[in-house]
């Protein structure tokens, strides 16, 4: 009764005028920051959230729902026509999106870039839509201890999935984790690792330290490759491309649902964004494909597999984020700031109560938002494509300019410009490194969940005297215990059943 | 270069120091961040102790020009540092004209001087009138303006 009522009030909403402009906006926006090499959704939706602040809940988060949409299919564009993913999402889209732009047939690849990116998108936001209440009901039943386990949940999945080698995304996670520990702590209010500094004393703000990190090693990334320009494959207008496209789609259902389950599975599961969602479900298609050989050579199929993961993964990676409080994905990361900003803390609040309608609004906008990336990205692509080469000099100034603006405005204050570019310029060098911004960004929004939760249970134990059964017997915990253990042994047992498959392969010779 | 070892070496460094603050605390404030201080130390050490195997690694920067990163990283700083003396407005055109003069080709610099400009001007201004007047954050003013 309650959803049905919620839902109806948000629809409402959703189609308010201002509100349908703004998604729109975000929309149009996001699939050219998409499409532009070096501008991720990431940081669009990073440098935008200070921009939000004024505005009522809705609105702001239907505009960044708009960007991460947009963005996630603007990568596309890049990626069939230049071989560059516009975002890391796009990275799969390459494969066999360039190689069809090459046989002269780019208009299709986009064709079925952007239908693929609907089916995706719609089917991963109706999972959305009916999954996250329940999962908002779990989680009546956490407790400190269930919290504790899930930060710890997250922490150890940052490095499984996110660098090439395990230590390299853990030891993110973990700096992470400590940059979140300085400031005033909890419960005691003791100022810790302030290093003298007054400035550090409230700590690093989430949003000032996620524009750092998303935006500042974007900058230098465009600094080392400045003279470089991209040469577009040849655009050639068709008819009825739209139309071969939508017929490739429907004679492939199975495939489609396959590849949103797969996106959305890896969206829910944190710090795997979308470009993992595209590879492990283009690595599906091309499995479940016989003509395994055509894959990489200009496969529409693979086109298809890449986006509707990529697109579903976006509306997994806000289950956890809306539920739990525990993003799915860098974008989800951002997203999570402009709730903080917003006074919306996520968790089972969201779907009761007066922030229901604000959270279904979210959520029916992302039908919207991919009703409109269709439009866009049928009529307006190779608009788009036009843009691709737009000079670095102009680009670095301004995302410097409009982070250094971000930063200050959260809180007025001058110091945090300082950490901003401070944090930002340390990410890229670790990024050299291996370690990924976003596990670190992880790691900064998992810690005071991690700790809060150490510290609840630990004083509930002592209290009770029974801080081992708190930690160890309550059945949640347990599941989540042992997820954290499977998926820190994660790497090593596929590198045992890699090795044993690659084994019996050699045994069995050539074939 | 071997970048696990310098990535193993540097968060040794950073565990140690956390460490190092984390002995002062009392055992509530200190519990959680010495606990991971000595998770990111283990993850530092098992790094060197892989880098021990892996040998020479590809440079992270091959192929980049290094030195237009390193005037970035300059310019970032002395833009930052600069906000108090000169300002939002005039640090961030300034900002602009040299990321915009080195980042661009060496052809006729007068017109794109004056390109730049405009373009840093008007962008500078708007943003600054939208937060100001519209947002009532206050940007950060210089010494003249």
């Amino acid at each position: 009764m309650l959803l049905i009522h919620s839902l109806t009030a948000a629809l409402g909403q959703v189609f308010l005028p201002t509100n349908l402009l703004l998604t729109f906006l975000g929309v149009a926006g996001g699939v050219l920051i998409g499409a532009l090499p070096g501008l991720t959704g990431t940081m669009a939706i990073a440098l935008l959230v200070p921009f939000t602040y004024g505005m009522n809940p809705i609105g702001a988060l239907v505009l960044l729902g708009g960007v991460y949409v947009g963005a996630m299919f603007g990568g596309s564009i890049a990626a069939i026509l230049v071989n560059v993913p516009g975002t890391p999402s796009a990275i799969a889209a390459t494969f066999d999106g360039y190689p069809l732009a090459k046989k002269g047939k780019a208009q299709y690849a986009l064709m079925v870039s952007v239908v693929g990116s609907t089916a995706g998108g719609m089917l991963g936001a109706l999972v959305l839509l009916f999954l996250s209440p329940l999962l908002a009901e779990l989680a009546l039943r956490f407790g400190p201890p269930e919290y504790f386990w899930l930060g710890v949940m997250g922490l150890t999945i940052i490095g499984t999935l996110t660098s090439k080698s395990v230590f390299q995304g853990l030891a993110g996670g973990a700096l992470g984790v400590l940059i979140s520990t300085i400031g005033y702590s909890p419960f005691s209010g003791v100022p810790r690792f302030t290093f003298g500094q007054p400035a550090l004393l409230g700590g690093v703000d989430l949003i000032v330290a996620l524009i750092g990190l998303f935006s500042i090693p974007e900058v230098l990334k465009m600094a080392e490759h400045w003279q470089s320009t991209y040469s577009l494959a040849r655009y050639k207008r068709e008819r009825g491309v739209l139309r071969a496209a939508a017929v490739r789609l429907a004679r492939n259902v199975p495939g489609v649902i396959r590849s949103s389950i797969i996106g959305v599975l890896i969206g829910i599961i944190p710090g795997a964004g979308g470009n993992v969602a595209g590879l492990v479900s283009y690595n599906e298609a091309a499995r479940a494909a016989r003509k395994d050989d055509e894959f990489g050579h200009g496969q529409p199929e693979g086109v298809l597999a890449a986006q509707t993961a990529t697109h579903a993964e976006l509306s997994g990676s806000l289950v956890p984020l809306l539920t739990l409080g525990i993003p799915g994905a860098p974008q989800a990361a951002v997203l999570l700031g402009a709730l903080l900003l917003q006074g919306l803390r996520p968790g089972p609040a969201l779907y009761s109560g007066p922030g229901a309608k604000i959270t279904y609004a979210f959520i029916l906008s992302l039908f919207v938002a991919t009703a409109m990336m269709l439009v866009v990205g049928v009529f307006a692509s190779q608009l788009y494509a036009n843009l691709l080469n737009l000079p670095v000099r102009y680009l670095m100034p301004v995302i410097l300019l409009l982070s250094t603006v971000g930063a200050f405005a959260i809180r007025n204050n001058p110091a945090d410009i300082v950490i901003m570019v401070a944090i930002g310029v340390l990410a890229y060098f670790l990024e050299k490194l291996g370690v990924h911004p976003g596990t670190i960004a992880l790691g900064v929004i998992l810690g005071p969940i991690v700790e809060n939760g150490l510290l609840q249970t630990m004083q509930i134990g002592q209290a009770t005297g029974s801080v081992w059964a708190l930690f160890f017997t309550r059945p949640i915990s347990i599941v989540l215990i042992f997820l954290s253990v499977m998926s820190a042994g994660w790497p090593l047992i596929s590198r045992y059943v890699g090795r044993a498959r690659r084994g019996r392969a050699e045994g069995e010779g050539p074939s | 270069m071997n970048t696990s070892r310098v990535l193993g070496a540097a968060m040794v460094v950073v565990a140690g120091g956390w460490l190092y603050y984390a002995h002062t605390y009392s055992f509530w404030v200190r519990v959680f961040p010495q606990v991971m201080g000595y998770v990111l130390l283990a993850f530092g050490l098992l790094l060197l102790a892989q880098s021990v195997r892996a040998g020479r690694q590809p440079n992270p920067w091959a192929g980049a020009d290094y030195r237009a990163v390193a005037l970035s990283i300059l310019v970032m700083v002395l833009y930052v540092v600069s906000l108090e003396l000169l300002g939002f407005l005039l640090g961030s055109v300034l900002m602009f004209m040299v990321l915009g003069f080195y980042l661009g080709p060496r052809s006729r610099p007068v017109r794109r001087a004056l390109i730049t400009l405009a373009f840093s001007v008007g962008l500078t201004g708007g943003l600054y009138l939208i937060f100001v007047y519209l947002f009532n954050v206050p940007l950060p003013r210089g010494v003249w303006i």
